[in-house]
């Protein structure tokens, strides 16, 4: 009776997959590709850590770079104060995204729906603008430059392509476990109603909070990686808006109540992102994402998974009931006693 | 059924801007009673389930259930002591399934904290007690008014709760419905041994199915006592010039 | 120091007129426009591009381009926005700022390809004049700027509480469901009122090009100042934008002097963010 997808049969298909990827740079198929797939696979660790919040609850951010940044900033900072090696100080970069969801969520959490859609856009503004602006700890606009990780570039493509596709478990892991427990019900419910969840027993705030935190968390650590592959951080890329919306469109263009949803968007994504760049170029991808994020959310608000659904449901409802079974006894569990 | 207060609400002030919600409610639920609330509209019925509940906070009074003072707690500490409440526009978790909305308030009880398997099981068994067993998989919101406010039943059940607060649970049924709801109460009432207070502006369910009845009016209470006591009450005839009751 | 302080004022009557477009649709419970500010760059390059292909002043040409945004705005309402107002409440809210931002970036984009992202500007004889009023130095075209703020704004409150339109207008976001029952058509309200908003979008463009310099870049901090101003000022309060503006002048001046001109957006930022988080319904404007 479960839905499908929250079976281990899922899980199992998703680590097939998974292993089959993690074949790719044993074949035939050119260094290139290989490289270029951690693209996919930060999107899709992206996309999958900002449905935690996002999907499962319902409180949309537009600020998620914000921890991917934050993520980057902290291994920056660390080498660029320290000397510190980012491949020491890479879990750090998780802590610090935690730390800062806390405060964001203290701040902006006690307001709803596009509402905090907006704030957390502000608060990705109020971290750019700090980056740009205090130089002795992130050098300002010029950025933080980091080591190379090594000076072979296929074993530091396939390197980067093995630690992508570690993070999309972890965060395919985390959000299924929690889709299935009893946080992930209390999010959901959170989202379909929160006033009434609140008086049925949630402790909304607490559930909020570590979704919250979990999402971050699984940000920064991507940031982390992204900024040490790409060896440069600086401001406007870290905390970029364009960063932050791209999740927001995987998520609902896959289907954002799942932990499948995220995963398929981000594919998409970049499969018709690159095609669109390869064919009409910048600018007018730039464009073109905008109208498709438009049409996603106008055409599509449950994702492709909606419509795979729509089509799973029968649509004829099951008999109704014939009446009701006799009284339960009263030593079982559901006595308040 | 015993005379011992369950929940005493004690001079209640609350308002809004310039209106006064709550002019000084006094009311007492004993327990093990069906206790009826009526009144003309605007009397404050809805908002004092929502003092009660914690959603709002009153700017004097007290609200003590079995000895516990609600008025500063949260809706989700009210709810853990035992208090559940259904509403008068039907607020199901419209995309769960209605296995999902009842498992909610299972999940989240103080005793004994119950895995996720074992509220399923739980929730199932609501379920069929309320007669949903073959919609357990079903979204809520593809379901009718009458197994919608099922579902919030079993919410309410699935709670623990000793005091369930209905809100004009009858609205919008038809009369092969409703009178199948208060025979369900009615069975559910004694099988959890239940509290429960209803608002209800069906006279002829109340009347009938009521142990004491409270009347508000503009915030306040203007009379109690057994239905036929009330019913007799020309204050309470005034405040309700035109309605009949069969 | 006051002179700063003036320019400040004179600024923020500018950047009233700017927000009160998105003031006025944010009215409305369920949309934040964050389209707005988009249409108000827009505004200005059509006032740029329409003076310099017929060689009028730009205050000629105004009107046309007032016309020409606000047939957009219709459709914007049309295309967008009411497909999406059948949509669960949750749900609209969010759905329609996602879409809005996204037509934001579009717009963005289009004015990218159409006028290249170099930085443009009207510039008329009077354009680098200055005044010399009790001993300090005002831009004349900041004066101008300002007096024609003022101007709009001041109609725009006589047109809300005067004109039968107007009153309609208000009416609708007070109570959607009576003004239904009033006999008013609310879907056309809904295309009127976004067709309005992005006509004084386009006055706010003219000011805009009169008085600075932009660029299609130009969206992404005018949306901020659009929307410090709405959000700060209330909801669809005339008066509220307007104090609002002149907030965000003052602290925009008084951060640059005091502290550094590179803390200013912090500022508006933070400030913002704190009316959003304390009192979302701005200083004016009814709770929420």
């Amino acid at each position: 009776m479960q839905a499908q997808h929250l079976s281990w049969g899922g899980l199992a298909v998703f680590m097939a997959i998974v292993a089959a990827c993690a074949l790719l740079p044993f074949t035939p198929l050119p260094d290139f590709y290989i490289q270029q797939a951690f693209r996919i696979l930060f999107f899709a660790g992206l996309a999958q850590s900002w449905n935690i919040l996002g999907g499962y609850t319902g409180y949309l951010s537009l600020g998620h770079s914000s921890f991917v940044g934050i993520g980057g900033y902290t291994i920056g900072c660390l080498f660029f104060a320290f000397h510190w090696s980012p491949f020491l100080t890479f879990p750090l970069a998780g802590v610090s995204a935690a730390m800062l969801a806390l405060i964001i969520g203290l701040i902006c959490f006690r307001i709803r729906g596009s509402y905090f859609l907006i704030a957390t856009m502000l608060v990705l503004f109020i971290m750019q603008t700090l980056a740009n602006n205090l130089p002795s700890v992130t050098n300002g606009a010029d950025g933080i430059d980091l080591p190379l990780f090594t000076s072979n570039f296929t074993l530091e493509g396939r390197i980067w392509f093995y630690i992508g596709l570690a993070l999309v478990v972890l965060t395919t892991l985390v959000a299924f476990f929690i889709e299935r427990s009893r946080l992930g019900l209390n999010l959901m419910a959170i989202r379909e109603d929160e006033d009434v969840a609140r008086t049925m027993g949630v402790k909304v705030v607490h559930c909020k909070a570590i979704a919250f935190v979990v999402s971050a968390a699984l940000a920064g650590l991507l940031g982390a990686a992204y900024t040490y592959r790409a060896h440069v951080i600086e401001p406007s890329t870290a905390f970029s808006v364009e960063m932050s919306a791209a999740p927001i469109m995987m998520a609902i263009l896959g289907g954002s109540r799942n932990w499948i949803g995220p995963l398929i968007g981000a594919v998409i994504y970049d499969v018709v992102s690159n095609i669109l760049l390869l064919t009409v170029g910048n600018e007018a991808s730039d464009m073109l994402f905008a109208v498709f994020l438009i049409c996603v959310v106008l055409l599509l608000p449950d994702g492709i998974i909606g419509i795979v659904n729509r089509f799973r449901t029968k649509n004829v409802l099951p008999e109704p009931p014939s009446g009701v079974t006799p009284p339960i006894r009263s030593d079982s569990a559901l006595h308040p006693v | 059924m015993s005379a011992e207060p369950l929940l005493v609400i004690d001079d209640v002030h609350l308002h809004f801007g310039g209106v006064r919600a709550l002019n000084g409610v006094k009311l007492v639920v004993n327990s093990g009673e069906f206790l009826g609330v009526i009144g003309p509209n605007g009397a404050g019925k809805t908002t004092m389930f929502n003092v009660i509940t914690g959603v709002l906070t009153p700017d004097s009074g007290s609200v003590k259930f079995d000895g516990h003072e609600l008025t500063r707690r949260t809706p989700d500490q009210i709810c853990r002591l035992g208090i559940a409440r259904t509403y008068q526009r039907v607020r199901s978790f419209s995309r769960l399934t209605v296995m999902q909305n009842v498992m909610v308030p299972i999940v989240n009880r103080d005793r004994a904290k119950v895995s996720i398997n074992e509220a399923r099981e739980i929730a199932l068994m609501l379920l069929s007690r309320v007669g949903l067993s073959n919609y357990a998989d079903v979204e809520a919101n593809r379901l009718n008014l009458f197994h919608r406010k099922k579902i919030e039943l079993a919410r309410a059940l699935g709670a623990g709760a000793r005091i369930v607060l209905l809100d004009e649970v009858m609205a919008g049924l038809n009369a092969v419905e409703a009178d199948a709801a208060s025979e369900l109460l009615r069975a559910l009432k004694q099988e959890f041994s239940l509290t429960i207070v209803c608002i209800e502006h069906l006279m002829r369910i109340i009347m009938a199915v009521s142990d004491r009845v409270v009347v508000l009016d503009r915030g306040a209470t203007i009379a109690s006592g057994t239905p036929a006591q009330v019913a007799d009450n020309p204050q309470v005839q005034r405040a309700y010039l035109g309605n009949e009751y069969a | 120091m006051l002179n700063v302080l003036v320019l400040g004022i004179l600024n923020g009557s500018i950047y009233a007129l700017v927000g009160s477009g998105l003031s006025l649709t944010y009215g409305r419970q369920n949309v934040i426009d964050v389209a707005n500010p988009a249409f108000v760059v827009v505004g200005a390059y059509l006032v740029l591009f329409l003076s310099e292909k017929f060689g009028l002043d730009p205050y000629l040409v105004t009107p046309l381009a007032l016309a020409a945004l606000f047939v957009m705005g219709a459709v914007v309402q049309m295309l967008l926005i009411n497909p999406l107002l059948s949509r669960p409440d949750f749900e609209m809210h969010v759905q329609s700022a996602l879409v809005l931002f996204g037509l934001a970036m579009f717009i963005q984009v289009c004015l990218v390809l159409t006028f290249s992202a170099d930085f443009r500007g009207i510039h008329t004889s009077y354009t680098d004049a200055v005044v010399r009023i009790a001993g300090l130095r005002l831009p004349l075209v900041k004066l101008i700027s300002t007096g024609l703020a003022f101007v709009t704004l001041l109609s725009l409150y006589a047109f809300l509480t005067r004109t039968f339109i107007g009153k309609a207008i208000l009416a609708t976001y007070a109570n959607r469901e009576t003004a239904q029952l009033l006999a008013i058509n609310v879907k056309r309200i809904d295309v009127i009122t976004y067709g309005l908003g992005t006509a004084i979008a386009g006055i706010a463009g003219l000011v805009i090009a009169l008085t600075f310099s932009f660029s299609p870049a130009s969206v992404l901090p005018w949306t901020v100042i659009g929307f410090a101003v709405a959000v700060i000022g209330g909801k669809g309060s005339v008066l509220g934008t307007f104090i609002a503006g002149l907030t965000v002048g003052i602290v925009e001046a008084g951060v640059s002097v005091t502290i550094s001109a590179n803390w200013t957006y912090l500022a508006v930022y933070s400030l913002l963010l704190l009316v959003f988080v304390v009192r979302p319904s701005g200083l004016l404007g009814e709770r929420l």
